[in-house]
């Protein structure tokens, strides 16, 4: 008897089984920040909302009330959107931490947030001079910040690679002056610009998700989807990466190739985030890492718990940004730095101190 | 006739580091691949593996190596390179299982190649443990079980072969020998245990003479990038072939438990 009862608390104890509580624990946690962020808002708070609104739109028996319109017509895109960028970011962090080999790569770091920004930006300032484009709209800020993503990416990857290897130092250098670099041009920009321009740079940089609408959310939902399952379909080639790029090649990925597309993945999920929320930093280089520390590195689950718990997070930040100093908002990028630069600090000692290397 | 070398020649910045290679190696055969530092033996085994460009021909069951895509060479051979950095915790368990990621298994199966893998270099007892937390040279232990994972994980229907550069390098004596005996057993052919219907190959490189005397079918010697001999370990540790390859004087015995040549360096 003792014998069995022994065997069951190991099983119990097993990875398998933890991981099915962390998707679990995960998925909830989500669902209760889903619920919470719909419920509580700048003028009331009423737990009963979500499930009152969404009768009355699906059954249309009621006539909607005021407060009801706005749970279905503001906080709910906003809150989607709050989850949809969490994940996006979460999981960007995720996988460049696997092309870097590296625990400290993070979109915002690396400036591919800031590259995205000069994008959305220059398209805000200059779209109106351009003809025809303006009715492109929110489709061609989205598709600018992209490109000043890539541009980004590819600039820091290029230049951290010596002799088809990542260098930490140079690595973290080159995000450091590619950030510089787009904050110089976010300034210049700002500017010239005029002052309804100003403000809509001033939410650029601090990163902030109150003007989610519906059109923004069909238009970054399938998006950012799609970057994030093609990511998770790279999650083998991750793993092998991780255990060094001669032995993911003998082990038969194509590196190069598998990276490139990577990173244009990377490109395409941090821009359109960005072009809907700001820069939002931090996310993507604490979520992989807290769930680092409580189960595994495989990616097979890192990717999707990033996901979640990315999402979670970041609609947790969203609520605290409407929350704390109510009925005014903190830009919701000025909370997620506030809590993510000390982590990164301490994270930045801890690596010191196990591999002895100094930076 | 498993793997052909001909005029096989590697440059790199206009230094010859493999200089008009002409060899044979079977499946079923270990060859130690010795030399001094620096004489090609690394640039030669990335050049097998495929991940090297050079000069001449170079076949792997017959096809020309620079043909085969990655996936596919990935199913002929598995490598071992000299060393693997992991900065990231991973259980041993998963290390090896990565090894089969790629490929269309069971569940079972794997888990059948991961316990066999691992039980092949005498690392079963660290299945559950963190990777970062082993020693060096149970990490070596550990690394070699992945290649042979990957070997078993593939088609059968092709002989296949291993390349390992230094797979002892961090070991302790009981587990050099143990690992080069296991190799040994692995590459006899129609070994049941592991694969009834084709051979493995191995191509090893070693520094212990000693140890490639002991457990070697051929011994390939390398000097400044030229092939000195590639021939059974009796007909190459000789003493003055040695002296010449490597400039030390040596003792050359047969070894009282298989008549196999054993060396022991002259102090002067």
């Amino acid at each position: 008897m003792k014998t069995a009862s022994l065997t069951f608390w190991q099983l119990g104890q097993s990875h398998e089984h933890r991981r099915k509580l962390e998707f679990a624990v995960l998925s909830f946690c989500l669902l209760t920040l889903l619920w919470l962020g719909v419920s509580i808002g700048a003028s009331n708070v009423n737990f009963r909302l979500p499930l009152e609104s969404l009768y009355s739109r699906l059954f249309g028996t009621l006539e909607p009330s005021i407060t009801q319109s706005v749970v279905l017509n503001i906080r709910l895109p906003r809150v989607i959107m709050a989850l949809l960028v969490g994940a996006a970011l979460a999981v960007s962090g995720a996988s460049l931490q696997g092309v870097c080999r590296n625990p400290l790569a993070d979109p915002g770091l690396l400036g591919i947030s800031a590259g995205a920004a000069v994008g959305a930006v220059m398209m805000i300032l200059f779209a109106s001079h351009i003809p025809f484009l303006h009715v492109a709209g929110p489709y061609a800020v989205s598709v600018a910040a992209f490109a000043g993503a890539a541009v980004a990416t590819f600039s820091v990857y290029s230049l951290a690679q010596v002799n088809g290897d990542i260098q930490i130092p140079t690595f973290l250098l080159a995000g450091v002056a590619v950030n510089a670099l787009a904050g110089a041009m976010i300034g210049g920009l700002s500017f010239i610009a005029d002052d309804q321009a100003l403000r809509l740079i001033t939410f650029w940089m601090m990163g902030s998700l109150a003007s989610a609408t519906w059109t923004s959310v069909a238009i970054s939902a399938p998006t950012l989807a799609i970057a994030m399952i093609a990511i998770y379909r790279k999650r083998h080639a991750l793993n092998l990466i991780l255990l060094g790029e001669a032995n993911a090649r003998f082990t038969g990925i194509d590196v190069e190739k598998v990276k490139t597309q990577l990173l244009w993945l990377n490109a395409l999920a941090v821009g359109v985030a960005v072009a809907f929320s700001g820069i939002i930093g931090f996310i993507g280089l604490v979520v992989p890492h807290i769930l680092r520390m409580s189960s595994d590195t495989n990616y097979r689950y890192l990717i999707v718990n990033s996901a979640l718990l990315g999402a979670a997070l970041l609609a947790l930040a969203d609520l605290g940004s409407r929350m704390l100093i109510a009925p005014a908002e903190l830009p919701i990028g000025i909370l997620t730095s506030l809590i993510g630069a000390p982590f990164f600090i301490g994270l930045l000692m801890q690596q010191k101190r196990r591999m002895g290397f100094s930076l | 006739m498993s793997i052909q070398a001909t005029k096989l020649s590697v440059t790199i910045n206009g230094r010859k580091i493999l200089d008009d290679l002409n060899f044979t190696c079977r499946a079923s055969e270990i060859t130690a691949i010795v030399g001094e530092n620096g004489a090609g033996k690394s640039t030669l085994l990335n050049c097998l593996a495929g991940v090297s460009k050079f000069a001449g021909e170079l076949t792997l069951n017959q096809y020309p190596i620079e043909s085969l895509s990655l996936a596919t060479l990935a199913k002929y051979r598995a490598v071992l390179p000299q060393s693997s950095s992991l900065n990231f915790p991973f259980s041993v368990h998963e290390v090896v299982r990565l090894a089969m990621s790629l490929g269309c298994l069971s569940q079972t199966e794997q888990e059948k190649i991961i316990a066999d893998s691992l039980a092949l270099v005498d690392a079963t007892q660290f299945i559950d443990r963190d990777y970062l937390h082993l020693s060096g040279g149970e990490k070596q232990r550990v690394q070699l079980a992945r290649v042979l994972a990957q070997l078993h994980a593939h088609d059968h229907h092709q002989n296949r072969f291993l390349f390992l550069d230094e797979p002892t390098s961090a070991l302790d004596l009981k587990h050099q020998y143990s690992t080069l005996k296991m190799l040994r057993e692995l590459c006899t052919p129609n070994n049941a245990r592991i694969d009834p219907a084709r051979n493995i190959g191995a191509l090893v490189i070693v520094h212990d003479l000693n140890l490639a005397s002991f457990y070697c079918d051929k011994i390939l010697l390398l000097d400044g990038g030229r092939l000195i001999a590639h021939d059974t370990p009796e007909k190459i540790f000789q003493h003055h072939i040695i002296k010449k390859s490597f400039g030390i004087d040596v003792i050359v015995d047969s070894h009282p438990d298989s008549n196999k040549p054993y060396l022991i360096p002259r102090l002067q």
